[in-house]
């Protein structure tokens, strides 16, 4: 397996097969943040606590993902010059999303499921969450270049405004659901 | 250079994990249902009563500092504030226990329900040595105890 393919499968994986791929990682990363009491609320944001039903956990996750894939697809249609299909943006945004698997799946040792703050576990957890998410990002980024056909200032910026919208909106769901 | 990397992340984690060894999570073994018993029927009285429009009487069940935190005004105010943000008290079911080994205090955590809010809050009780009331807080619950 290449290495370029972990921060950048696009170019291989698009449309339909992205989506299905993309939907079965969103399916076991809930039930697994679900089980764990792992909250991704937010696009950046973690939170550790099994307070809270499946659903919720779901429309954390579910919210995330139609939100920057919106904001990212809107982006496309007022910037790009190509043609933009739907299908690749939702799918491979969904894609992107499957390294936030990592923080639920340490958690479900015995050792990182209750803790005390500051203790090494949580830093353990919280530092691979990190990587996990930075990965994500790349992905993300990658996502929306090839999806969008997008390049320099116009690619950055408005992956830089989606982002910081679907953040604000991601909360504010949160917000109103609890 | 990778060796000394690795040592030295493993001394910050030490230092780390140093500042949290005070406290243990006990196993459901190691758990004494006594102590359980005396913060739920604490916790639950006191909520039901407030619920009710009344307010909870200390007897000698708690330390003097809580008695005198916990006043019939404060108590009100207090659960006015988690009213109007979580709702009405419904029911609290225990969770966990940690013990804090320098000082002796159990820490004991339940999850409570409120009418308005979708998430579980934390009913944490601390009891002394002598069982009596230590501490006593409602708030978000986190896995992650401090």
């Amino acid at each position: 397996m290449r290495s370029s393919n972990l921060y950048n499968p696009f170019n291989r994986i698009a449309g339909f097969k992205s989506l299905i791929i993309g939907l079965v990682g969103l399916l076991i990363t809930t039930y697994l943040a679900f089980k764990t009491g792992t909250h991704f609320n937010g696009l950046i944001n973690i939170n550790f606590a099994k307070d809270s039903d499946y659903w919720l956990f779901f429309t954390e996750n579910l919210s995330n993902w139609l939100f920057i894939s919106t904001f990212m697809y809107t982006s496309g249609l007022i910037l790009s010059k190509s043609k933009i299909r739907v299908i690749d943006i939702f799918g491979t945004i969904l894609l992107s999303r499957i390294p936030l698997i990592i923080a639920p799946l340490i958690r479900l040792i015995p050792l990182f499921q209750s803790f005390v703050i500051q203790s090494w576990q949580m830093y353990f957890v919280i530092g691979f969450y990190l990587v996990s998410l930075i990965w994500t990002t790349i992905l993300l980024f990658n996502a929306f270049k090839i999806s969008c056909n997008l390049k320099n200032e116009r690619l950055i910026i408005s992956f830089i405004i989606s982002m910081i919208l679907s953040e604000i909106c991601t909360k504010l769901v949160i917000i109103l659901i609890t | 250079m990778k060796s000394i990397t690795l040592i030295f992340g493993v001394c910050i984690l030490c230092y780390l994990n140093s500042c949290s060894q005070d406290f243990k999570k006990l196993d459901d073994s190691e758990v004494d249902k006594n102590k359980v018993k005396i913060a739920q029927d604490f916790a639950s009285n006191y909520l039901t009563k407030l619920k009710n429009g009344e307010v909870y009487k200390f007897q000698d069940e708690a330390i003097d500092a809580i008695k005198n935190q916990l006043t019939e005004e404060n108590q009100k105010i207090v659960y006015q504030e988690l009213k109007d943000k979580f709702g009405d008290f419904q029911s609290l079911e225990y969770a966990e226990t940690w013990a804090q080994s320098s000082s002796k205090l159990q820490i004991i955590r339940f999850k409570g329900t409120f009418d308005k809010s979708n998430k579980k809050l934390e009913i944490r009780v601390v009891l002394n040595e002598s069982d009596k009331i230590a501490g006593f807080w409602i708030r978000p619950w986190s896995d992650m105890l401090n």
